[in-house]
């Protein structure tokens, strides 16, 4: 088996394949790197910063950018609105304006976060966000990117990108990729995993997960949600579904979509 | 006695010397469990914070105090083997 460990998308990203080269894994961590760059809201020249700034008007983008906003779209659907990557304005708000170890920055009162189709257009090669609205890539492109990449890497691999990760294909032993998964390791072949938190990038008053229907960060009796899903991208959402929703109601929820879940 | 003998002679008392020294220092120094560790470990002087890194290392999902409540499928198996990586809040 190879592997490669490297820091991208504010976090370790893991890469192992059966039977795949080196260099294959080398090509993917390049991958990784330039979608950072692409995608980073801390970065003026990126494209995602390029394509908030110009809000109002028609901008061309990249296949990868106007694939993840179409992601960002069908987000929307399947979690009932309440993944919503215009809630930029409200991380804002909340006080997360800079690379997280910089610091918050003084909160300001939370604006009125619009349904992402209300926002957000797109047609070929361009997209158009409408004035004022703000994009955040966050878990959906981890996400994304995580299935996208396994796939590249062949039929026996595993991509874990900051904790949002698929387990392609059986592993070493057929049987399925040994992936911790809240207090225990389960076997995982062909499916995607992700975990959504209020506890990690928080501050006094404040922590990164943005309620679309308050604007503000989200209040929930969950500190934690992991999630198995066919895919990393649907890991993703499935599991801020169920810590916005709750203890409660996030197992109903979940039931009919997800293949296991730990609520912590 | 020539030289060569004396030399011998004194090669064999010193090896001789240092093994019955030796077995007399374990002898009297058995193991002892009950012994307390120097420093104490249990001592608060003696706990420290863990240096700050430059690059947090992601805690693993459910290593808080409440247990995490799991529900899986049953198409998805447990294994005991250690886990290559985990997912984790990014």
């Amino acid at each position: 088996m190879e592997s490669r460990v490297f820091t991208a998308l504010g976090g370790e990203c893991e890469l192992y394949g059966i039977d795949v080269g080196v260099g294959a894994l080398e090509q993917g961590e390049a991958w990784v790197l330039g979608m950072h760059d692409r995608l980073t809201r801390f970065e003026t020249s990126s494209e995602l910063s390029r394509f908030n700034a110009a809000a109002g008007g028609w901008t061309a983008v990249s296949p990868e950018l106007a694939a993840l906003l179409r992601e960002s779209l069908r987000a929307f659907v399947v979690s009932d609105g309440l993944v919503n990557i215009a809630i930029l304005p409200g991380l804002l708000a909340a006080g997360y304006t800079r690379d997280f170890d910089a610091g918050p920055t003084a909160r300001t009162a939370p604006p009125r976060i619009p349904p992402l189709p209300d926002v957000l257009e797109l047609r070929a090669g361009e997209g158009r966000l409408a004035p004022g609205s703000a994009i955040d890539l966050g878990g959906i492109a981890k996400g994304w990117m995580a299935d996208r990449l396994a796939e590249r890497l062949g039929d026996n691999a595993l991509v874990n990108l900051c904790g949002d990760l698929y387990a392609r294909g059986g592993g070493e032993t057929g049987e399925g990729w040994p992936v911790g998964f809240g207090d225990r390791t389960l076997l995982l072949k062909d499916l995607g995993a992700a975990t959504s938190g209020t506890a990690k990038r928080s501050w006094e008053g404040g922590h990164h997960l943005i309620d679309p229907r308050t604007a503000l960060p989200a209040k929930t009796d969950l500190r934690e949600v992991s999630v198995l899903a066919s895919t990393a991208a649907d890991a993703e959402i499935y599991a801020k579904v169920a810590l916005l929703l709750g203890s409660n109601d996030a197992p109903a929820w979940l039931a009919p979509r997800s293949s296991g879940w730990a609520l912590t | 006695m020539d030289r060569a003998t004396v030399l011998r002679a004194g090669a064999a008392l010193v090896a001789t010397a240092a093994f019955v020294g030796s077995g007399s220092y374990v002898v009297a120094h058995p193991k002892n469990d009950a012994a307390p560790l120097q420093p104490p470990a249990g001592s608060p002087l003696t706990l420290r914070s863990p240096a700050p890194s430059a690059t947090p290392t992601p805690a693993r999902t459910g290593s808080a105090t409440a247990p995490p409540r799991i529900t899986v499928a049953p198409g998805v198996r447990p294994t005991e083997l250690p886990g290559i990586t985990f997912t984790h809040v990014s």
